[in-house]
């Protein structure tokens, strides 16, 4: 895409370069140029011509030159679109299946954190956990990433939204102040929405009382 | 769908019997002599003209009874001979004439042994309609006998994973005519309704963040209100209906803010580090009662509905959520948390009076019906989750929901 915007200009403003500098003999049509792109630079020609006159004649010869390329170009562009459409889904396919594998390797290198019950407050073992995954921020992945802030089915719905949401940003906070960019970070909260564990012991409760780590797209 | 409802609720033709003018005089009739309930027969109804329909005739006879029983008021008798006996203080006959797509109905109430006819209304309504012309006319018998309508018409709205995700959907009071609302496929939440009936707010995470929605029913059109970034969560209609009551946390952590119902930001409400959420509105609109852990667990919070003179309202029980407001303004219901669920506890508004009105399975999301006599909450036990409905009392529980799926966070609709 961004390839493509920069042949065009290029081809918008060779002609100009040419007419502005060493006027006459050259503008040779190219070959490979796109009949899009050699109309808009036959366009960009004609304003030119109107301000320096003396190019008159090569501006026909390349209009007609032109025409014999956008010819050539629109035998071949079917089949050449095609093939262009084909590898470009299979370069998004690939490069999507790519950036899933890596989202899930970043995933999986930063670990989720747990709390109590009706806590935010981050424990030892945690603060370790987000140390390595700072670690991990600044050093491995510097992508966008987002803290899901969740909780066990034992509270309300109302109340477990704002709690995740504080366990989020607690664990958010932490990262921050090990120098993680804070502008790398986003939460949301899910509060008992989407639970690990379905069960309802005390061990599936620990399980759901959690922040996790997702790589945003 | 809804629009439909509407217009054949709009064909729907009321016609009063001049029979219905007097007997408006003496309300109250709510208990016989000695405080026993009164004795309500429902005599089978009969067709007026035409062929007998047992199916019409069913399920006038089963709505009825229901309805009528789940008062509490009456004890309810189907009848299976024209005759009542002579124990009976109020007799229901109802006619019906049943025609290629609509059908018409007469019912009439009668005191005994005057036989003084208490009300008398003739209905006609489509085929599909039938339910609810047997709930109006129930909402009738309570306007005549208490000077209080009745709910059953309403509606209910609610969250159910039918479709594996959580959508909201509304039903009759009693389960039936139940239909999907929203179909985005995310997680929906918390509906409440705007005290005109006729749209409702939520929050649903379909843009990735909780954010809160305003949905109108009889379009469909549904516009995003709040999106602040963090938690735009339980919505609140103000009694007027132009402003809206909610938590959002864009400030640091979730506090309560008003809102016009187009999205306006009105007012922070709540200044503290502490969560705030769940704003309930007194009927009269000067207060708000809210849920608050600024004491260190969530208990409830009366404030003015302009943020000032914050006080506590619950005392005891460490952990109490989701305050309604009762629609006479006597009452607050609210869950209190006991081991791992929760019970429904009604309390006054000067914190007196805290009582536990539930004592089985796991008890969430308690909402009034518009008349207060009832209260619909979302319970977890026998091992599904459901939409129940209980007189204002704990009495009378009744699972209403009747899918496989689990149903959640119901809230009763005003009359429409």
């Amino acid at each position: 895409m961004r390839n493509a915007f920069l042949k065009s200009i290029v081809a918008f403003s060779l002609p100009l370069v040419f007419l502005s500098g060493c006027a006459k003999d050259q503008v040779k049509p190219d070959e490979g140029i796109s009949p899009e792109k050699s109309a808009s630079a036959a366009v960009a020609k004609k304003e030119a011509a109107l301000v320096k006159p003396t190019v008159d004649n090569s501006a026909a010869e390349k209009a007609a030159a032109d025409r014999a390329a956008a010819e050539k170009a629109a035998a071949d562009r079917a089949a050449a679109e095609k093939a262009a459409a084909d590898r470009a889904a299979a370069e998004k396919a690939a490069a999507d299946r790519a950036a899933a594998e890596k989202a899930a390797a970043v995933t999986l290198s930063l670990k989720t954190v747990y709390f109590d019950f009706d806590s935010y407050i981050l424990r030892q073992p945690d603060r370790d956990t987000l140390y390595k995954n700072a670690e991990y921020l600044l050093k491995k992945y510097k992508g966008k990433v987002k803290l899901e802030g969740h909780c066990d089915e034992r509270g309300s719905d109302e109340y477990n939204l704002a709690l995740g949401e504080n366990r989020a940003k607690a664990a958010l906070n932490y990262l921050v102040t090990l120098g993680v960019p804070s502008d790398q970070l986003s939460v949301v909260s899910y509060g008992k929405e989407k639970p690990v564990d379905n069960g309802h012991t005390e061990e599936a409760w620990a399980k759901n009382r959690r922040v996790e780590f997702t790589v945003v797209k | 769908m809804i629009s439909k409802i509407f217009c054949s609720l709009f064909l729907l033709l009321i016609l009063l019997l001049p029979a219905a003018v007097f007997g408006q005089e003496d309300f109250l009739r709510v208990t016989a002599a000695g405080n026993r309930q009164l004795i309500l027969s429902i005599l089978p109804p009969k067709p007026l003209s035409g062929e007998l329909n047992s199916k019409v005739a069913g399920d006038i006879t089963e709505i009825f009874k229901q309805d009528l029983a789940m008062t509490g008021i009456y004890q309810v008798i189907a009848e299976e001979q024209g005759n009542a006996p002579f124990t009976s203080d109020l007799l229901l006959k109802a006619g019906y004439t049943v025609a290629a797509t609509s059908v018409t109905f007469e019912f009439r109430l009668v005191e005994l042994p005057s036989g003084k006819e208490l009300l008398a209304k003739r209905y006609s309504s489509s085929t599909q309609d039938i339910r609810r012309v047997v709930h109006t006319f129930s909402d009738e018998i309570l306007q005549t006998m208490t000077g209080e309508r009745g709910p059953f018409a309403s509606k209910l709205a609610y969250v159910s994973t039918a479709t594996g995700n959580k959508e909201i959907y509304l039903m009759d009071w009693d389960g039936y005519n139940g239909r999907k609302l929203t179909a985005n496929g995310s997680i929906n939440l918390n509906p409440d309704f705007s005290p005109s009936g006729k749209e409702l707010v939520f929050t649903s995470y379909k843009n990735g963040n909780p954010d809160l929605y305003r949905r109108e029913l009889f379009t469909g059109t549904e516009a995003r209100i709040s999106s602040a970034p963090g938690i735009n969560i339980t919505g609140a209609y103000s009694p007027e209906g132009n402003r809206i009551a909610l938590a959002m946390s864009k400030d640091g952590n979730s506090e309560i803010y008003l809102i016009t119902k187009e999205g306006k930001q009105l007012a922070r409400l709540t200044n503290n580090p502490a969560i705030d959420l769940s704003p309930t509105w007194s009927p009269d609109g000067k207060f708000i009662a809210f849920v608050s852990d600024r004491l260190g667990k969530p208990q409830l919070f009366m404030m003015r509905f302009d943020g000032s003179e914050v006080r506590r309202l619950t005392t005891s029980g460490a952990y109490n959520v989701s305050p309604r407001w009762s629609p006479k303004g006597d009452k607050i219901v609210y869950c209190r948390q006991y081991g791992s669920g929760f019970q429904i506890h009604l309390i006054n508004p000067d914190g007196s009076d805290d009582k536990q009105i539930t004592f089985e399975g796991n008890n969430e999301h308690p909402r009034w019906s518009v008349d207060g006599r009832f209260i619909v909450f979302g319970s977890k036990r026998n091992g599904s989750e459901s939409i129940y409905v209980m007189r204002a009392d704990g009495s009378g529980q009744m699972k209403t929901s009747r899918g496989s799926s689990k149903d959640s966070h119901p809230t009763w609709s005003p009359r429409w």
